[in-house]
């Protein structure tokens, strides 16, 4: 049914890569500044010109004050990620009820055939993001 | 009936002595509701047909002796981020506006195994990123007890719901203290569970490590009624933990009422700061006074890494948020952008217009604090505060049951007021230690500013699964307080 098409695999392997470069700009002499239109792009969120300087100030402001944590001595000290005592939950793989096609499908706002979920093209040109 | 003072159980009281039906009581706090919305907007969605149709039905299964519980035919309200079969479920969120859910949350499902009537879907801050309500998309909830000031946030509209009394009482979620602090500036009963109590099958994650859905009530006895029914181990739910059969409302109704062998701990780090104010100092100091003389022992205690907490909660929370918002994607629900002809401006796009303000700037965070390079600086150096501010806490219950402080640095502010970011994270000072730390606490209605008349709550706060602890102490202080209702007028 589909039309598997080539692709350049290093290419999109390059840029599925995060690079620290990319999320901080460093002018010479200067204290390395949060780059807000590299991480909006990373996280895929269109962010308006004409709301990024006012997220560039947040941001740089929230990240200052989170610098608090580096004045601790953190050596030794396990990280918590998570409260509770995590056990692995064994069950039967038995096959239970779900949900109909119909209903999975009741949310997407655009479908074709009333059961294909519409996507558009996956491989192109890097976006405007 | 005096409806702006009614609790969940003098509802179940009235709906078992044959005195009320579901129908009568929901015609009323539907009533009541047609009339306050217009001023508080405490509720995003109600639909009286639903509410009416639940209600008729549980009036049958009691005529016909078949009633599920005590409390079949008592209506609550539901924050806007669990999910209720058939009904919206925006989450506050632009991104959410013509959802619909397929399935009810487990806590739903509880509470419409015990009969209860679910009313409405109240307002919240976008994705439950907030503590004003003021970060809706829809539009912001007003104070009951002074309608230019905040409800708090993010569960406002469930605290304003039950405060001025539409609804007896109300499910929220608590991730940072988005269930205590509305409840503290609502004049209410707000309580955060222990990590794991209660299942997060159908709840809309913000931060996984962190959200637990809560109750917000009228008194201290319906938060452990609440709390029995949506409690327990869920298999959909793999971080839910099993806890042994326990009957809060037992626990309420032998509390006594006396805190004689009680130690009660008072955390320096939470009582002696700058910035907290004056009138709540001065009631903080009051209750300490109550709780001395109902048999209390205080203890000084020390909490030393509370000055880390926030911040390492901003990584974290961001962190987690960062990737569980990346479901939003514009093709299986939500928002999707128009005449987009690739999948990378499809999603760029889409999130761009569905998501507001605040949840852009959290998703940048975390994707911030997860990159490489940052990862260590930030995100994994957050992880080691919290085992420290985890250890505080373990190190504090050997010298204590329970410890307090007060719920919120600050009584409630003027809509508008606090628009810098930093500033807003600032003032969850008190909460947020709590669910890092994965414990339980319970906000409750302490004094009433006289000059302002505003309500000022407390924290109760307990170990992992101490809830009986919290409740216990809760209920004998409100018993015993000065001031016995929280009644705004409106």
């Amino acid at each position: 049914m589909f039309q598997h098409g080539l692709y350049n695999n290093t290419q999109l392997h390059r840029k599925a890569v995060i690079n620290t470069e990319e999320v901080m700009i460093k002018k010479n002499n200067e204290e390395p500044i949060i780059d807000v239109g590299s991480i909006a792009r990373l996280a895929r969120l269109e962010i308006n010109n004409s709301s990024l300087d006012e997220f560039q100030k947040d941001m740089e402001s929230i990240v200052k004050y989170v610098d608090l944590l580096a004045e601790l001595n953190l050596d030794g000290i396990e990280p918590t990620a998570h409260s509770a005592e995590l056990r692995n939950i064994w069950r039967e793989d038995i096959s239970g009820e779900s949900f109909s096609q119909e209903e999975m499908l009741k949310n997407a706002p655009l479908l074709i055939e009333d059961e294909l979920i519409a996507v558009p093209q996956v491989v192109s040109e890097e976006g405007s993001c | 009936m005096n409806i702006n003072n009614t609790s969940l159980s003098s509802v179940s009281e009235l709906l078992i002595s044959g005195k009320e039906t579901s129908l009568s009581i929901c015609t009323l706090f539907l009533e009541r509701t047609r009339e306050l919305e217009p001023k508080v907007k405490a509720f995003l969605h109600i639909n009286e047909e639903y509410i009416l149709e639940q209600a008729a039905e549980s009036d049958e299964r009691r005529m016909n002796a078949n009633a599920l519980s005590k409390f079949d035919g008592v209506p609550i309200s539901i924050k806007d981020v669990i999910n209720v079969k058939g009904e919206p479920c925006t989450c506050g969120s632009k991104m959410l506006k013509s959802y619909n859910s397929i399935y009810d949350a487990t806590v739903i499902e509880k509470l419409r195994s015990k009969g209860m009537i679910l009313f409405g879907r109240t307002n919240m801050d976008e994705f439950a990123m907030g503590s004003s309500c003021e970060n809706s998309a829809y539009y912001p909830t007003n104070n009951p007890w002074d309608l230019d000031r905040v409800p708090g946030g993010s569960s406002g509209g469930s605290a304003a719901s039950v405060c001025c009394g539409e609804v007896p009482a109300s499910l929220g979620s608590d991730t940072g203290g988005s269930v205590r602090q509305p409840a503290a500036f609502c004049g209410v009963v707000g309580l955060k569970p222990t990590y794991g109590r209660v299942s997060r099958y159908g709840l809309v994650a913000y931060a996984s490590s962190l959200d637990q859905i809560g109750p917000i009530t009228r008194n201290v006895q319906d938060s452990a009624i609440l709390l029995d029914i949506i409690s327990g181990e869920d298999p959909k739910d793999s971080t839910s933990l099993p806890d042994a059969d326990c009957c809060f409302e037992d626990v309420i109704n032998n509390a006594g009422d006396s805190l004689n062998g009680i130690r009660i701990g008072l955390p320096k780090e939470y009582l002696e700061v700058e910035g907290l104010d004056e009138d709540i100092k001065n009631s903080v100091n009051k209750t300490i006074d109550k709780l001395k003389s109902l048999g209390a022992e205080l203890v000084d205690i020390s909490l030393p890494h509370t000055k880390y907490a926030i911040a390492a909660y901003y990584v974290i929370a961001t962190a987690e948020a960062s990737a569980n918002l990346a479901r939003f994607d514009g093709i299986r629900y939500g928002e999707r952008a128009e005449n987009i002809n690739n999948l990378n401006d499809l999603y760029c796009k889409s999130r761009g217009n569905g998501f507001g303000e605040e949840v852009k700037r959290r998703i940048l965070l975390g994707t911030f604090v997860l990159s490489s390079g940052y990862y260590d600086a930030y995100y994994l150096k957050a992880q080691k505060v919290r085992t420290l501010i985890r250890e505080d806490f373990n190190k504090a219950f050997e010298k204590c049951d329970v410890i307090f402080s007060p719920t919120t640095p600050a009584p409630p502010f003027k809509v508008g007021d606090i628009t810098d970011p930093l500033q807003m994270y600032l003032a969850d000072i008190y909460t947020i230690s709590i669910n890092l730390a994965g414990n339980c606490a319970i906000s409750v209605p302490a004094d009433i500013i006289e000059k302002s008349n505003l309500p000022v709550g407390v924290q109760f706060m307990g170990p992992a699964f101490g809830e009986d602890k919290i409740l216990k102490v809760a209920k004998i202080f409100e018993t015993n307080r000065d001031i016995k209702e929280f009644i705004p007028e409106i």
